[in-house]
């Protein structure tokens, strides 16, 4: 008996970060949509007995009705070869509007949100237990109530839960490995966490991931997982990459680099495995430039160089599409070559931690971000980035002084 | 740090230049005058490149190509510690050299330097005519502002309110908190976003308008399906009547037909071919009866043949009818009779010829035997003879060749012997084969140490003959260049100064002493003695460039004295080391034993030819000795050759040349072979006709036994057949013929009898058939069969007509026949088209109300697909984030601004706070010094709290802000604010020099000679280089500081 794994789709939920990219990856249906009509042509193609997606098929915010239309659509073709399909609501779309309207075809299920709620196939040998979120916020432990599992039968479970919590994502229902072991289940399908893989070393709890990076924090290969169980034996999972494009954070060390020749000579390997890694889909990579170099202030002082220069590495590089979601200098001085010999840097780093200079740039972050957040609301991730804080007002002062330095003509620009 | 020297070794224009900086001094102040503003600017890059490096890009390469450029210096880490050569090439690393070119490592520079970065030094000690003019339009857009003013001149960075501006002017185009602000480039994008939001709602579609949609869609496709099943009905009940107005005539003729068959009364139910089983039984009956008739008259007529058939020597069985049975001899058996008698006649034929060939084998070898005894025994063969006379032969060219070359090599020695005699020194035969001269390298070794010398010698003589013309001119110059007057002007201008001071010394004790009288007294003749001793010191500034040309002229020819006494002793010495060379040359000979010439030159040449002869010498000898091995080597085989005929009984003269000597002993051994060969053909015949009489013996025997096979084969053969008498093959062929001619005849008597049987058995069976036929039909003579048969073939036609006739009607009326009875009971066919003609008028109403269905609900469809946008609406949401992404790198460039700006501003106040006062103070002395006195203080205006401002007070006291100073002014007080600034750094840093690119160029005669001591002050803190193309500034500086500055002019 196979099944295929599939959670958190976000279906038309837009790409993060991709100033430069301009329309080419806009274009076309969607990433979201091709990966979900790839992972059904995959499911039809391998004949799976059946599609399990563990919540959120849709962003919380999103009221297109087009995407529930498209997505019912994709259900159909499951449809036409008798695949059945069984769903469960997460935290993005148990309220949708979307979900309360669409009109599903009927080979799908959506599992109850009253009560934990069993499926059996007994054309299969299949029993599926899972339980729908009734509203976005389910702070109780579910699993509690899911029940016993059916011998003779492969028991699969369907949650859509942080489970402890701690990974950058809002814990919902709430539970631990302990409660989902001891509901000897088979298989226990998990959404909510975006990345795809086993939980806590079993090989038998694994979240499907998120189907699709959307940004730079979904880097690495998505998509879904194959799950081929018998009864009383460790199924086993294989993941199956659906995603039409990658992210990638790629870091340079630029450790005792000495020109800029060095910086996108090492770039340059760094970006090549990216690319490789992305197996021929488009990549949008965020480059951090690392480690020691006497080259730190020049690069913190041309940051716009810095990106430019990088993308004709990545041109030339890449033969499918390559975006700079970012490059971001990370680097630090070598030791002892602090600027401590100039007037200028005695004053600047005495003027540094001046109550004054930081009072005033505590203003100019405030005042920014309370701009940014009215404008994009203060969920997104851009405001996030520019909230006011001691990070964020270390990094603009270490620009700022490099950005002095230049204006100064005390760091010049590269030699063209 | 400073330079000592600076070589520009290969930069530029510049080849092997040399600028002479010299010890530090007291005042360490230098003037580099260049020819123009290249040869200044190219120095200038010559100094940046030699302290960090050459740029990749560079432009000084009109003599000297990229890669051989090379600028050097002599390097004190601190004045007047000892000088570290040190020198730049160009490339990517390893760029620094020592004074033996070896590579030094970086480190070295950079520790000269205080490690100092790049643009750092360059900012704080390189000050261009440009920066003053930027500095003085900074204090001008600063507004004199005291901050502003003395970071930018302690940055070097010119005008800081310039860039304190240009920040805040990208930061405002980038972005403003004001939530009305539209334009700045991160508020617009805000906007955008905003806006691209919007559209991305506008175009999704709002789930419930879909789900009223897709609800009309459902009612309108219920209605149509309620629509067709209204219409399936009304088709249904067309087709029904339809079905009973086509079967209703059927049915009539189906009961007629029924009646008819009723009629016909009772028949005997016959097969249906039973007409044809009736006549093919009568023609049978026929047929049989004749052919028995044949059969029978030819049974008859075979067994007359048999009775009459001739049975001598055969002996056949015979039936009880007293006729023979015999079996036929088969054909396998008859082949093999026939095959045995033809092989009869061919063994009979071998043996005969077999039993000839052997008698005549017999006679030819008692033939040969006969002649091999007449013959007698064989010939010894002559194998010693034969081995030397080939050896002969083959070496013989080679003697013939050695004998010749012999001839050639004796002319070569002789030719050998005359080069000896022509060698200078002359060379005998003996002493090229014995003597030992030193190797060719050591020859040129002292002869490059003899040419250098010589070489050395006459340069150093032509450069005194130069020096000593230079000397005698350099005396006339200074003959001519008169200082008559000078020595008592001197005296003049130190008495007065003498009595200036003793004045001033008796005017400072009086006044000490509170004798204000005695003072006045002193002072009335000190108002006189000052401006005396000021004349004579005037005076002597006048002619002060007379002197100092004196003075060069009297430290040249003194330079040049000492040259030419250097010239002399150099010459001595080698003149020394010339006698030196030539007695090692003469040691080097000494082992040889041959004298050599006193010049090692042409010995060189001697030295060559020596050993081409001494090679060809012993070339000559190998040759010679080669060739008498070989000559005698064909005379010691010749000698074999001829004892071996004589053993032979044939004497040959010593004499007789090679050649004819082996034509003898060819026809020797010749002889002797062709008499071997003779006796061994002879054997070999009598051999072979043995071998032939033995063969025709064994085929003789072989015929034999072939026979006796034959005879017992053929017995074998015949057993088995009836035959009586003699067995001859021609007989027993014969008897085998009649024999199977009577097996034939006996053979189709039995055919004939087996036919008559047979024909007998198919009459009974016809008599058979024929009167089962006439049971079935119930009558008892063959002669009534036809007409019964006829009146059933009628009955059967009208059964089949009736079965088709029901057919039709079940397949037209798709019923079974009394269900269709059923139905129609009680209708006629006018009723049933009237129900026809009413139902197909409600079919039609109904299909237009389906098509108006149709169409209502594909419109419907349409308006709800209409609804789906697909992927628009998440497509305008992504260019949203596409701008939220370009907001935010808005948002980090406008942070980066904002905050160098903050920045900027911060560390102004914070060095106006901790160290402008005392740049202020010094730079006060340094402006009244640049403007010649013009400006006299230098004050801080407190009237605006929090914005102390610059402002310059004139000796007359009145006081001007900085927009009040005119442009120069300004300048100069910039140049004034800067070198402060740059000592302030020097009391806390290491000295570095001080490069000034004509920054006095602008300046007025007046303002020139005030500032140049300002400079020359710095100068004493560290070095300072003025670069000029303008002779004025040199001259000028040369006049006003005298020796606390030193002036170099480039010669490119």
């Amino acid at each position: 008996m196979r099944f295929l794994h599939l959670a958190d789709l976000h279906l038309d939920s837009p790409l993060r970060g991709l100033a430069r990219a301009g329309d080419a990856i806009r274009s076309g249906p969607g990433i979201t949509r091709e990966a979900l009509a790839a992972a059904i042509g995959y499911a039809l193609e391998r004949h799976v007995d059946l599609v399990a997606i563990v919540g959120d098929v849709y962003d919380r915010d999103w009221q297109d009705f087009s995407t529930g239309v498209f997505f019912a659509s994709q259900l159909r073709r499951l449809r036409e070869e008798k695949i059945p399909v069984v769903v469960i609501h997460g935290n993005h779309d148990s309220q949708s509007q979307i979900t309360r309207r669409l009109t599903l075809p009927d080979n799908v299920r959506v599992l109850s949100s009253k009560t934990p709620e069993t499926l059996i196939f007994s054309e299969l040998g299949l029993a599926v237990h899972g339980q729908s979120y009734a509203q976005r916020a389910v702070t109780e432990n579910l699993v509690a109530s899911y029940p016993a599992p059916i011998p003779g039968l492969v028991n699969v479970g369907l949650l859509h839960s942080g489970l402890g919590g701690g990974s950058g994502h809002d814990t919902y229902a709430p539970t631990a490995l302990t409660d989902l072991q001891r509901c000897g289940y088979d298989y226990w399908a998990l959404g909510h966490i975006h990345v795809r893989g086993p939980v806590g070393g079993l090989a038998n709890v694994c979240y499907a991931g998120v189907i699709q990076g959307r940004s730079v924090r979904e880097t690495g290969a998505h998509g879904g997982l194959l799950v081929t169980a018998e009864p009383g034996v460790e199924p086993v999972v294989e993941p199956v990459d659906f995603d039409v494009m990658r992210w990638a954070l790629v870091d340079v060390d630029c450790s005792g680099a000495a020109s800029w020749n060095d910086v996108l000579e090492r770039s340059q390997p760094a970006l090549e495995a990216a690319i490789g890694a992305a197996a021929g889909r488009p990549l949008a990579a965020r480059v951090s430039l690392r480690g020691a170099t006497a080259l730190h202030d020049e690069l913190l002082a041309n940051g716009e160089r810095v990106h430019s220069e990088l993308e004709g590495v990545a041109d030339a590089a890449a033969s499918a599409g390559l975006w700079l979601e970012r490059v971001t200098v990370d680097t630090s001085p070598p030791l002892g070559a602090m600027h401590a010999d100039s007037e200028l840097d005695q004053v600047l780093s005495a003027t540094a931690g001046l109550a004054e200079t930081t009072g005033a740039l505590d203003e100019v972050l405030s005042e920014l971000h309370r701009r940014v957040s009215a404008e994009l609301g203060v969920r997104h991730d851009l405001s996030d980035e520019l909230k006011p804080g001691p990070e964020l007002r270390k990094r603009v002062l270490a620009l700022g002084l490099a950005r002095l330095r230049r204006e100064l003509g005390l760091e010049p620009a590269p030699e063209e | 740090m400073r330079l000592r020297e600076l070589q520009l070794t290969a930069f530029g224009p510049f080849t092997d230049a040399v600028i002479p900086f010299g010890a530090a001094g007291a005042c360490d102040l230098h003037v580099v005058l260049g020819r123009n503003e290249a040869g200044k600017s190219t120095t200038l890059r010559a100094i940046d490149a030699l302290l960090f490096g050459f740029p990749h890009r560079i432009s000084e390469t009109q003599i000297h190509p990229a890669g051989k450029l090379r600028v050097g210096a002599l390097i004190e880490a601190v004045p007047d510690a000892p000088a570290r050569a040190l020198a730049r090439v160009r490339g990517n690393v390893r760029t620094l050299r020592d004074g033996t070119d070896e590579v030094v490592d970086d480190a070295v520079m950079q520790a000269l330097l205080g490690a100092i970065e790049p643009a750092l030094y360059r900012r704080l000690f390189l000050v261009t005519q440009e920066e003053l003019r930027e500095g003085g339009r900074g204090l001008l857009s600063g507004g004199g502002e005291l901050g502003v003013s003395v970071f930018g001149a302690t940055l070097g960075a010119g005008n800081l309110a310039g860039v304190t501006a240009q920040l805040k002017e990208i930061a405002s185009r980038l972005f403003s908190p004001n939530a009305n602000a539209t334009k700045p480039l991160l508020n617009a994008s805000l906007h955008a976003y905003h806006e691209l939001f919007e559209a991305a709602r506008e175009l999704a579609i709002a789930p419930a308008d879909y789900e009223h949609a897709n609800e009309l869609v459902a009612e309108l496709a219920a209605a149509r399906e309620r629509q067709r099943k209204t219409i399936d009905e009304l088709a249904r009940q067309r087709a029904s009547l339809q079905r009973l107005a086509s079967v209703s005539g059927l049915l009539a003729r189906r009961r007629v037909l029924q009646d008819e068959l009723a009629g016909l009364g009772t028949l005997p139910e016959l097969a249906a071919d039973a007409v044809t089983q009736r006549e093919l039984a009568g023609a049978a009956k026929v047929k049989a009866a004749g052919e028995l008739r044949e059969h029978r008259a030819r049974r008859d007529e075979l067994l007359a043949r048999v009775r009459l058939t001739d049975l001598t020597g055969l002996e056949p069985v015979r039936d009880e009818q007293g006729r023979p049975q015999v079996d036929p001899v088969g054909t396998e058996v008859t082949d093999s009779i026939n095959r045995a008698a033809d092989n009869n006649v061919k063994l009979t034929e071998q043996a005969r010829r077999a039993a000839e060939d052997l008698a005549g084998a017999e006679q030819k070898r008692a033939d040969a035997a006969a002649a091999l005894q007449a013959a007698g025994s064989a010939p010894a063969p002559a194998i010693e003879l034969e081995q030397f006379t080939a050896a002969l032969r083959a070496t013989l060219p080679e003697i013939q060749t050695a004998q010749k070359q012999r001839e050639i090599v004796a002319r070569q020695s002789d030719q050998l012997e005359r080069d000896l005699a022509a060698l200078e020194p002359v060379l005998t035969l003996e002493q090229l084969r014995t003597c030992q001269p030193p190797a060719a390298a050591l020859i040129e070794r002292h002869e490059a140490a003899f040419e250098r010398l010589a070489t050395r010698l006459k340069e150093l003589g032509d450069e005194r003959k130069r020096l000593q013309a230079q000397h005698d001119d350099g005396q006339l110059r200074l003959a001519a260049a008169s200082t008559a007057g000078l020595a008592e002007l001197t005296e003049q201008r130190a008495a007065a100064r003498a009595d200036r001071d003793k004045l001033l010394t008796a005017l400072g004790r009086e006044l000490e002493q509170g004798r204000v009288e005695m003072a006045r007294a002193i002072y009335v003749p000190l108002q006189a003695a000052v401006p005396a001793a000021d004349r004579f010191s005037d005076a002597l500034l006048a002619r002060g460039g007379q002197v100092a040309e004196h003075e060069r002229l009297a430290a040249e020819l003194e330079d040049l004295a000492g040259k030419i006494k250097g010239h002399d002793d150099e010459i001595a010495q080698l003149i020394g080391e010339r006698g030196e060379a030539q007695r090692q040359w003469r040691a080097l000979w000494s082992g040889s034993g041959f004298e050599p010439l006193d010049e090692p030159a042409p010995m060189r040449h001697w030295h060559e030819q020596f050993t081409a002869l001494r090679a060809r010498a012993l070339e000559l000898d190998q040759q010679r000795q080669a060739q008498d091995e070989r000559i005698a080597e064909g005379e010691m085989l010749a000698e074999a050759v001829r004892a071996q005929l004589a053993r032979g009984g044939e004497q040959i003269d010593r004499r007789l040349p090679a050649a004819q000597l082996l034509d003898r002993a060819q026809a020797v051994i010749d002889d002797v072979q062709a008499r071997i060969a003779e006796h061994e053909a002879l054997a070999r015949t009598l051999q072979e006709r043995t071998t032939a009489v033995e063969d025709a013996q064994k085929k003789e025997r072989q015929a034999r036994q072939a026979i006796d096979v034959w005879t017992k084969e053929w017995n074998e053969l015949l057993a088995p057949l009836p035959l009586t008498g003699e067995s001859s093959p021609p007989r027993v062929r014969d008897l085998v013929t009649r024999l199977n001619a009577l097996a034939g005849l006996l053979a189709q008597l039995r055919e004939q009898e087996a036919q008559i049987a047979a024909r007998q058995r198919e009459l009974g069976q016809a008599d058979e058939r024929l009167a089962a036929l006439c049971a079935a039909a119930g009558c008892k003579s063959v002669d009534e069969l036809p007409a019964i048969e006829r009146a059933v073939l009628d009955r059967n036609r009208k059964r089949e007509q009736l079965g088709e006739l029901e057919a039709q009607i079940v397949e037209r009326g798709e019923r079974p026949i009394p269900e269709l009875e059923r139905e129609l009971a009680g209708r006629g066919n006018d009723e049933i088209a009237a129900e026809l003609d009413a139902v197909g008028r409600d079919l039609e109403t109904a299909r237009g109300e389906q098509e108006q269905l149709i169409e209502r609900h594909t419109r419907a469809e349409q308006a709800r697909d209409e609804l789906d946008h697909g992927a628009d609406a998440a497509r305008a949401r992504d260019r949203a984030e596409q701008q939220a992404s370009i907001a935010g790198e808005q948002a980090w460039s406008y942070l980066s601004a904002k905050a160098a700006q903050i920045l900027l501003e911060q560390a102004i106040a914070y060095h106006r706070e901790h160290s402008a006062s005392p740049i202020v103070t010094r730079a006060e002395e340094l402006v009244r010094q640049l403007t010649a006195g013009s400006l006299q203080r230098l004050l801080v205006d407190e009237m605006t709290p929090g914005q102390p401002m610059l402002v310059a007070r004139r000796g007359s006291g009145e006081e001007l802000t900085v927009d009040a100073l005119s442009e120069g002014t300004r300048d100069q007080l910039y140049l004034a604010l800067r070198l402060a600034a740059l000592e302030h750094h020097l009391s806390v840093r290491p000295p570095l020099p001080l490069l000034l690119d004509d920054i006095l160029v602008d300046s007025d005669d007046e303002r020139l000679a005030a500032a140049l001591p300002a400079l020359a002050s710095i100068a004493e803190r560290t070095q300072v280089i003025l670069l000029t193309h303008h002779q004025h500034v040199a001259t000028t500086a040369e006049h006003v500081l005298g020796d606390r500055v030193r002036v170099h002019r480039l010669g490119a």
